[in-house]
């Protein structure tokens, strides 16, 4: 299966509970929704 | 971010497959002062505790972003200490991303973890001749400058 798009993720403990998980690094964006 | 490098496919696939994609929007009441963002686009490299490691502003095309998440998570595993794995990330670099703006910052820290690890000072040297022979015009062969007396009288 091709994935077609960055699996973001929106949710900061989330994030860092898949990180732990995974042992994997944070790719953090702050972006700007407008 | 959203128009050129995130729709790209090496990007999708190098993000989806090395790190963990978090968005957060810029204006969030807590994370955005804990992590004083005040411009976008801002992005971070975090440790598994939220520490954040590495962080830089403004656009990328998708190979210089590669390369700056590679930089980012260099510097990370860098910082556990991890060399080996930050080798690894900076060779990445220098190997695949050779044209990036950021392959002399990878040069030096490459060289720098290869000499933390082993005492070697041909590592030191390595990076500045590495420098001036590919990338004559970075700032950083300044940074480099003192190893090159590392080579003694010639």
């Amino acid at each position: 299966m091709i994935v077609k798009a960055i699996g973001w993720i929106t949710s900061f403990e989330e994030g860092l509970s898949r990180a732990k998980v995974e042992n994997k690094l944070v790719f953090l964006d702050f972006f700007n929704p407008n | 971010m959203d128009a050129v490098a995130y729709p790209d496919s090496a990007v999708i696939e190098f993000v989806n497959s090395s790190l963990i994609p978090l968005r957060i929007q810029a204006d969030d009441p807590d994370l955005a002062p804990r992590f004083k963002v005040k411009w976008t686009p801002n992005l971070l490299i975090l440790e598994l505790d939220g520490s954040e490691q590495y962080r830089t502003l403004g656009f990328y095309p998708p190979g210089e972003l590669i390369a700056s998440l590679l930089l980012g998570m260099g510097k990370a595993f860098f910082n556990r200490p991890d060399r080996p794995a930050a080798c690894d990330c900076f060779g990445r670099i220098i190997r695949e991303l050779p044209d990036s703006s950021l392959a002399p910052e990878a040069i030096y820290l490459n060289g720098v973890s290869n000499y933390i690890e082993s005492h070697d000072v041909s590592h030191l040297i390595g990076i500045y001749d590495r420098l001036v022979a590919d990338y004559p015009d970075s700032p950083w062969v300044m940074r480099a400058d003192p190893y090159r007396l590392l080579k003694g009288p010639t």
